[in-house]
């Protein structure tokens, strides 16, 4: 009943893809970082804006998205996300890489 | 024509760059840094790093740059020959960079000194390269090597700065220490020197710092004592891999070797207590190359009159030069803003726990150029610091310029703001900050919300379906049953549930049957325990498929239990053709049609009701779980727990005649 209204409501959402929804990025270490960010904007703007909010360099960190890797081309829509899904932040590792001054 | 000689293996050179592996390629950047004073990053994939060989390779063509072209090439060829970049040029095999800096202002021959005759490496091959160094050769080696002694004023290496300290001047000559081949290879330098009354003076002087400190660096940052151009970059402290240093023959314990592999992660050993004020002080490393894989390189010794500054005297300056004031890095922070309309930063959690010692912060500190609003504490960072001189920042991990360093007084507001047992606040991106509790905000927050709303989080929907929350709900409250059943009906995706469902329903059903069980009966029940067994036992004595269905579902058609949702239902299915013992005839039977009915009366249809069946044992098993499950087992007289169990089993397996229909 009230279920079901729930999941109409839903794919409404789903359906709208210029609508909003928040996105909680939250690392291993508990901080976490709130975005609003439209269904149809790829993720790998989401990454962008995050690495740059931390200052991080966006290619030493992971997103992951239920587990799963979310790649460049994703979207909140493609990935079926809800309102205030979260997404994890890992540390990625790059074999034998060395941070040499220069 | 000398300019197309020059560039005559210009694409020979440009391919081989990617024959190279990445250490060798990092070492042509060092060379193309040092050589041709460029600012190459050494960090990146490999094939950025080809990619930049190979534009400063086409920069030089497109220029014209014959010059640096052929001081790169030099720098390529020697990598490709000895595996590694030897700074100073005197290293380098043949004459071709002798003479192009004879042909380089800039450029001097005493970079040539008395040693570089040795290293002869892959001068054969090379040589036809260069048209014009045989005839220069002289000049550049005749040069006179004059500095080497050099001491006191300018000094004799470039070390990086250290806000720790600052070099006054050099109290020693600089000692250069062989290579050592391997980790068998032991090799040994010695220093001595003698103070003068001026440094003794200034040693003595009570209320000052002045130290004695050893430092080291290798042929990697370093061209030699005798190279003529400063190298390009101060040089960063390091010391052997593995080295004992004694002065005047006592260890000194300090640290030496900071991280592995990472020079300049250690600070240099303060030797002063072990120095002799008057007479001459001798200094000895002892040392072999433990490097894996062997990297030879030479390392030069110096001892230097530093002042060093305590880290409390460095926390304290910051607080006076370099206080941001909040209102500062609020306009910053609106400033950021808005910069991408497609995406809009939230609320930001910020921990007031310094990142570095989990310790609330005291004094809220970052670099300028760091990009978050997250602060470490002045102090533990310079504590740290100081002993392993990596200067990264704890949060974005970027190398900082202690220059760079403030005092963020936005942090620090909030720190003050707050009690101490608060560890972190949620800041909105307009730099309103509140706790996730809403007990402490910024003013403006606290006007825009009232008491009330908290902070933006919501309630996680987790997506789990609502029905199954209520079926699992359900075990204790058999009343509820019917509502639980109907929500089954339409969600029956997902196996775990499913499986707590059984588990749960077993749970009620047990009880269920336990109620109508004669209290003798249960006192039966620890056994429980045994079921499974019990249960196929059961089997062969089952109540006749009550009906029409196929067998399969007549076998399944017994069960029951109060609760049996459909979900498990179907899950049972595949349950009791593969796993379980076969369907169980013997349950209570078929309730699931009226769950209400908590004491199992017998539906109509059904023939026994569960408290008969959990003394005796009727009849009939139904054909297909018999042959599996049926096996040996004794029929009859199961004890009522079995009974009991039974209903569980069933209720996984499920589906009632009444259902079915």
């Amino acid at each position: 009943m009230s279920d079901g209204e729930q999941q109409q409501q839903q794919e409404q959402k789903v359906e709208d893809g210029n609508q909003t929804i928040n996105i909680r990025v939250a690392t291993s270490n508990g901080d976490e970082v709130f975005f609003k960010i439209k269904r149809s904007t790829k993720l790998s703007k989401l990454q962008g804006a995050y690495a740059n909010k931390v200052g991080k360099d966006v290619g030493s960190i992971r997103f992951l998205y239920d587990g799963v890797r979310v790649n460049e081309d994703d979207t909140p829509h493609t990935l079926d996300m809800e309102d205030n899904d979260t997404i994890d932040v890992m540390v990625e590792q790059v074999g034998g890489f060395t941070l040499q001054p220069c | 024509m000398a300019t197309t000689e020059a560039w005559i293996d210009f694409d020979q050179i440009r391919h081989s760059i990617k024959n190279n592996t990445v250490d060798k390629l990092k070492q042509i950047l060092t060379g193309l840094n040092d050589e041709c004073g460029m600012h190459l990053a050494k960090s990146g994939k490999k094939q950025e790093l080809i990619d930049r060989i190979v534009e400063t390779l086409d920069q030089s063509r497109r220029t014209n740059n014959e010059d640096r072209y052929t001081r790169s090439k030099a720098v390529v060829y020697q990598v490709r020959n000895t595996g590694h970049y030897t700074p100073s040029n005197r290293a380098l095999p043949m004459g071709m960079v002798q003479s192009a800096s004879a042909s380089h202002a800039s450029f001097d021959p005493p970079k040539m000194n008395a040693y570089s005759a040795g290293t002869s490496a892959g001068t054969s091959s090379i040589a036809h390269y260069d048209p014009y160094a045989p005839p220069r050769r002289p000049t550049t080696v005749s040069a006179p090597v004059a500095s080497s002694s050099t001491t006191g004023k300018a000094f004799p290496i470039r070390f990086r700065e250290s806000p720790f300290f600052s070099i006054e001047q050099a109290v020693s000559s600089v000692v250069e220490c062989p290579e050592s081949t391997s980790a068998t290879d032991r090799r040994s330098a010695n220093l001595t020197f003698t103070l003068t009354n001026d440094q003794i003076t200034k040693l003595k002087t009570a209320g000052t710092m002045y130290q004695l400190r050893l430092f080291c660096t290798s042929s990697i940052f370093f061209a030699g004592i005798s190279a003529f151009k400063m190298s390009p970059m101060p040089c960063p402290i390091e010391f052997p891999p593995t080295c004992e240093v004694r002065i005047n023959n006592t260890a000194v314990q300090a640290n030496l070797k900071g991280l592995k592999k990472k020079p300049g992660t250690a600070p240099p050993p303060d030797i002063t207590t072990f120095t002799r004020l008057s007479g001459s002080t001798k200094v000895d490393m002892v040392y072999v190359n433990s490097q894996q894989p062997v990297q030879s390189k030479k390392f030069f010794m110096i001892v230097m009159l530093v002042e060093a500054t305590t880290t409390d005297a460095l926390v304290s300056k910051l607080k006076t030069t370099n206080y941001r004031s909040a209102q500062d890095i609020k306009q910053n922070m609106l400033e950021s803003l808005n910069e991408d309309d497609d995406i809009i930063a939230g609320p930001q959690k910020m921990s007031l726990r310094c990142p570095l010692t989990f310790v609330r912060v005291s004094t809220p500190c970052r670099s300028e150029k760091c990009v978050h609003s997250q602060c470490f504490d002045a102090t533990s960072w310079f504590t740290m610091m100081e002993q392993t001189t990596t200067w990264l920042c704890p949060v974005c991990e970027r190398v900082l310029d202690h220059k760079d360093l403030i005092i963020d007084g936005y942090f620090d507001e909030i720190l003050k703001a707050t009690d101490e047992d608060v560890e972190d606040v949620i800041v909105e991106a307009d730099g309103e900050w509140h706790t996730s509790d809403g007990r402490y905000a910024s003013a403006g927050w606290k006007a825009a919300h009232p008491p009330k709303s908290l902070s933006p989080t919501k309630v996680e929907d987790t997506g789990t379906p609502a029905p199954l929350a209520n079926g699992t709900g359900q075990v204790n409250g058999k009343g509820k049953a019917p509502e639980v059943e109907i929500f089954i009906l339409d969600s029956d995706e997902d196996d775990d549930e499913g499986r707590v469902q059984r588990e749960l329903s077993y749970a009620s059903s047990s009880r269920t049957s336990y109620d109508t069980i004669p209290a003798t009966q249960q006192s039966q029940g620890g056994a429980t325990v045994i079921d499974l067994t019990l249960d196929s036992d059961e089997e062969e004595t089952p109540p006749p498929p009550v009906n029409n269905y196929g067998k399969r579902k007549a076998s399944e058609a017994n069960i029951d239990s109060v609760s049996l949702p459909e979900q498990l239902w179907k899950k049972g299915r595949i349950d009791s053709s593969r796993i379980l013992p076969a369907p169980r005839p013997s349950g209570p039977i078929s309730n699931g049609m009226h769950p209400p009915m908590s004491n199992h009366r017998p539906a109509a249809p059904l023939p026994y009701s569960s408290s008969m069946q959990g003394h005796n044992l009727p009849p009939v098993l139904p054909p297909p779980s018999y042959g599996r499950s049926g096996s040996a087992n004794s029929q009859v007289q199961l004890p009522p727990i079995s009974s009991s169990f039974t209903s569980r089993q069933s209720g996984s397996s499920p589906h009632n005649t009444g259902w079915s229909s």
